[in-house]
C-alpha cells in the first residue's frame, strides 16, 4: 500500500500492470528455467561439491572439508603446470587466430576468379569434427607412415623426423597448430563479413588523400572491425581455455605433462580418481579465471563503445 | 474435429493397450556388452546372433539392442554415474572398471547363482578368483588372456639370435636388430601418458620383478591398502624401460616412437617395423589388414613369456573381462540367465574365435578348434603365469605410472629416481584412502 503512496498509483492500477506484464513473464519463465536449471543449479553444486570429499565411488561417504581441495590443488606440480599451460595456449592461439584470421580475410576478400570457392573450402577446417582433425593429425605425424615425416625424408631432413605428438618439444605447438587450423578460417570469414560492411567510401577518400594500403588498413579497416575482433576473442578465449579435446585425444595430456592443461587434468581427477570433490575444486578454479578474462574482455569492449 | 477424432481415439487406445502389455508382459533387459557395440570385427557376426539367437534362449525376456557405449573408458563413466537408475541389468567391463563398480556398490555379488550353476566347474580357477572381491564373486569371465612377447622368428634367424630370456638378452637382441636390420626396430612399445596399455605392459615386467606380486597388498590388522613393493622394484623397471630407448646405440627401442599409443605399436608390428613386442593375443585380428601382416603373424611370429630380470619369477599381466548384474537392477533372475548365456560354452568360443582372444573356460579351450589353434595354444600356456590385479582403484595409479614411465624414458629424471617418486606417489595414495 505505502508503494500506492509513493507512486501515486491505485491498487487496481498496480494490479493490472502486474497482470499485464506476468505475460511477459510467462513467455520466459521456460527459457530462464531451463538456464536456471541447466546453468545456474550444477554451478552451485559444483562448487558446493569443490568444499568436499565426494567421491563417485563412495557416493555415501561425502564430507566437508572446508578449503583442503583448493590447497592441495594450488601445491600439485601437475596442476601448477596445467594451469600455465591453459593460460599459454589460450593467449598464443587467440592473438595468432585475431592475427592469421585478418591475413586470411584480406586474402578472401579480394575479387579474384574463384574466390567464392575458396571461401566455401575455408571453411571445412571448422565444420570438421573435432576427432576427425585429430585422427587426421596424429596420422600425419606417426613416425614411420606419417606424411609430414615421409616429406622431411624425402627432401633430405630425415633426421628431423619424429613421432611429434610424442616429442616434448613439439607436442605442444602442434596442439596450438591444430587450434590455429581449425579457427583461423572462422576468425577469417567473420572478419571478412564486417569488411564488407564497411563504406567502399572511406577508402576511396583515404585514397585521393594519399593514403596507402598499410595506412588504409591501420586506420580505416582495423577500427571498424574492432567490435568484431573481440566478439572473436571473448568467444575463443572461453573456447580455447576450455577445450579438452584436442589434447585429450592427441597426446592425453603428455608427454611427460608437456601438454596438460586444466580441463584434461580435471578430466583425470574426476574419471580416472573418481574425485569429484577435488575436481570440482579445479572446476571453481578454472570458472574464476575465465570470468576473469571475459571481464577483461568486456572492459574492452565498453572502453571502445564509449570511445 | 469430429472426423479426426473417430480415427485418433481408437489409435490411442491401441497405443495405450501396447504399451502396458509390453509393459506387463515382456521383461526388457539392458545389455551393456563391448563387443556388440564397438567397431571390431566381432561386431556383426555377434549382432546377428544376438538378434536371432538371444529371443531363443531367453524367451519372456527382450534383450535392449542399444549395447552400450563402444569404448570402456565412456562406458564406465556413464555406469559410474546412472547405475544407481537400474540400467544397464548388465554390464561388460574391463577388470579395472569392475573393480571400480564393486567399490561404487554398483554390483550385485552372484555367488548364490554361480554356486547352483552345472557349469562353474568349467572355468579357470585363476580368472574366477580375478573376479572375486572380499570373498564375493562380481563378475563371470567371458574371455581372458596374459601378456606374452611376440618376435619375428625369420629376423632372429637371419641374425642367428636365440629368442631373449632375460631382460639383458631382451635389451641385446633389441639393439642387434636395430642395428643391422634397416628401418626395423628391436621392440615396439606403448607409451603414451595415461594409456592402459603403457600401465598394462609396464605392469607385466613389473609383476616380474615384484616376486609376481601387486604393488599393493591389503593389511588386515591396519584395515588398508599397504605398500608391497620397493623404490628400488619400480627404478628396475624403470631402468629397463630407459635402456630400452638409450642403453645402445641405435637403440633396442625407436627413440622417435616414445610417446606411442597402442594402434601405434600394433601396427608398426604387423607392418614389419619392429621385430618384438609385448602383446596380447587380439593382434591376430590384424591378419585381415593385408598380405604383410597376415604373413608375419601366421608364419613368422615367435610366442615366448615375457623374458625374466635377474631374479625374477615368470609373471604377467592377466586380463579377465567380466559380466556382472548391476546391484540396483530390477530383474536380477533374468540377467543371471542373460549371464548365463553370454558365458556359455558355444557363445564363449564363438566370440573368443572372433576375437582371437583365449577362453577362460576349459571346456571351450578343449574344444578341437582351439586345440589346433598354435596360437590359441601358446597364449594359454601362459595364463597359469597371469597376475590379477588387486581390487583398488587403479584410475589415478595408472596416471602415476605412466608420468614417471615418461619421465624415465623421456631422461626427465633417472630411473631410480623415478622409481622413488613413484613409490611416494602411490604410498600417498594409500595413506589418503585413494584406493
Amino acid at each position: 500500500m505505502s508503494a500506492d503512496t509513493s507512486s501515486g498509483q491505485t491498487p487496481v492500477a498496480i494490479w493490472w500492470s502486474l497482470w499485464k506484464n506476468s505475460f511477459g513473464y510467462a513467455l520466459i519463465f521456460p527459457a530462464l528455467f531451463v538456464i536456471l536449471g541447466l546453468n545456474l543449479y550444477p554451478t552451485i553444486e559444483g562448487i558446493v561439491t569443490s568444499f568436499t570429499n565426494q567421491s563417485l565411488i563412495n557416493p555415501g561417504e561425502s564430507a566437508w572439508v572446508g578449503l583442503e581441495n583448493y590447497a592441495k590443488l594450488l601445491k600439485d606440480p601437475v596442476f601448477q603446470i596445467a594451469l600455465w599451460h591453459s593460460l599459454e595456449l589460450t593467449f598464443s592461439a587467440v592473438v595468432l587466430q585475431v592475427l592469421l584470421g585478418l591475413v586470411l580475410a584480406h586474402l578472401l576478400i579480394q575479387k579474384v576468379p574463384g574466390i567464392h570457392f575458396f571461401r566455401s573450402v575455408a571453411m571445412i577446417t571448422w565444420v570438421l569434427p573435432i576427432i576427425a582433425s585429430v585422427v587426421v593429425f596424429r596420422f600425419m605425424t606417426l613416425p614411420n607412415y606419417g606424411l609430414i615425416n615421409i616429406l622431411l625424408a624425402e627432401v633430405g631432413a630425415g633426421q628431423l623426423a619424429r613421432n611429434w605428438f610424442g616429442d616434448e618439444r613439439s607436442a605442444f605447438p602442434l596442439i596450438l597448430i591444430m587450434h590455429l587450423w581449425r579457427n583461423v578460417p572462422f576468425y577469417a570469414i567473420a572478419f571478412m563479413a564486417a569488411m564488407q560492411a564497411i563504406s567502399a567510401d572511406l577508402y576511396e577518400a583515404a585514397r585521393i588523400d594519399g593514403a596507402g594500403e598499410w595506412r588504409q588498413f591501420w586506420f580505416i579497416t582495423l577500427p571498424n572491425l574492432r567490435y568484431i575482433v573481440l566478439v572473436m576473442v571473448v568467444l575463443h578465449v572461453t573456447f580455447t581455455f576450455n577445450n579438452f579435446d584436442f589434447v585429450f585425444l592427441s597426446t592425453g595430456g603428455g608427454p611427460v605433462n608437456a601438454t596438460e592443461v586444466l580441463p584434461t587434468y580435471i578430466y583425470k581427477q574426476a574419471w580416472n580418481g573418481y574425485a569429484l570433490g577435488y575436481a570440482s575444486a579445479g572446476g571453481v578454479i578454472m570458472l574464476v579465471i575465465l570470468v576473469l578474462l571475459v571481464m577483461i574482455c568486456n572492459r574492452f569492449i565498453k572502453g571502445l563503445s564509449e570511445q | 474435429m469430429r472426423i479426426k477424432f473417430r480415427y485418433l481415439l481408437p489409435l490411442a487406445v491401441a497405443l495405450v493397450a501396447t504399451t502396458v502389455s509390453s509393459a506387463g508382459f515382456a521383461k526388457e533387459l539392458d545389455l551393456w556388452f563391448t563387443p556388440l557395440s564397438s567397431q571390431g570385427p566381432t561386431v556383426a557376426p555377434l549382432t546377428q546372433w544376438a538378434k536371432e539367437e538371444l529371443p531363443k534362449l531367453l524367451p519372456g525376456v527382450t534383450v535392449g539392442s542399444n549395447y552400450g557405449p563402444p569404448v570402456y573408458q565412456d562406458g564406465q563413466q556413464k555406469f559410474v554415474v546412472q547405475g544407481r537408475k537400474g540400467k544397464p541389468d548388465v554390464i561388460e567391463s574391463v577388470l579395472e572398471g569392475m573393480i571400480a563398480y564393486q567399490r561404487a556398490g554398483l554390483l550385485a555379488p552372484i555367488d548364490e547363482f554361480f554356486d547352483k550353476w552345472a557349469d562353474k566347474d568349467q572355468f579357470i580357477p585363476s580368472t574366477i578368483k580375478a573376479l572375486t572381491i572380499n570373498g564375493k564373486l562380481y563378475g563371470i569371465p567371458y574371455n581372458t588372456n596374459v601378456r606374452v612377447l611376440l618376435y619375428r622368428k625369420d629376423l632372429f634367424d637371419k641374425y642367428s639370435l636365440t629368442p631373449p630370456k632375460t631382460w639383458d638378452e631382451l635389451l641385446q637382441d633389441g639393439a642387434t636388430i636395430s642395428s643391422k636390420e634397416s628401418g626395423v626396430a628391436g621392440i615396439g612399445l606403448t607409451t603414451k601418458s595415461g594409456s592402459v596399455r603403457t600401465f598394462q605392459e609396464f605392469i607385466s615386467f613389473f609383476f616380474e620383478a615384484n616376486n609376481g606380486e601387486n604393488p599393493y597388498k591389503y593389511d588386515d590388522a591396519a584395515k588398508k591398502w599397504a605398500m608391497n613393493t620397493t623404490p628400488e622394484k619400480l627404478g628396475e623397471v624403470f631402468k629397463l624401460y630407459a635402456d630400452f630407448f638409450f642403453a645402445a646405440t641405435p637403440s633396442a627401442a625407436n627413440q622417435n616412437s616414445r610417446g606411442n599409443d597402442y594402434q601405434s605399436t600394433d601396427t608398426d608390428y604387423v607392418s614389419g617395423k619392429s621385430a618384438m613386442v609385448p602383446m596380447g593375443p587380439w593382434i591376430y585380428q590384424y591378419r585381415a589388414n593385408g598380405d604383410v601382416a597376415k604373413k608375419i603373424l601366421e608364419e613368422e611370429t615367435g610366442v615366448i613369456p615375457l623374458p625374466l630380470p635377474p631374479g625374477g619369477v615368470q609373471a604377467t599381466y592377466l586380463e579377465v573381462k567380466p559380466i556382472s548384474i548391476n546391484a540396483f537392477s530390477k530383474d536380477k533372475e533374468d540377467a543371471w540367465k542373460l549371464i548365463q548365456v553370454l558365458t556359455s560354452k558355444d557363445f564363449v568360443a564363438k566370440e573368443n574365435r572372433l576375437e582371437g582372444v583365449n577362453p577362460p573356460r576349459k571346456d571351450v579351450a578343449d574344444l578341437p578348434d582351439f586345440k589346433s589353434d598354435w596360437w590359441e595354444q601358446a597364449f594359454i600356456a601362459q595364463l597359469p603365469t597371469g597376475v590379477a590385479l588387486a581390487p583398488i582403484n587403479w584410475g589415478l595409479v595408472i596416471n602415476d605410472i605412466t608420468e614417471e614411465l615418461q619421465k624415465a624414458i623421456y631422461k626427465n629424471a633417472t630411473p631410480e629416481d623415478a622409481g622413488k617418486e613413484l613409490y611416494n606417489a602411490l604410498e600417498q595414495r594409500a595413506n589418503g584412502g585413494q584406493l
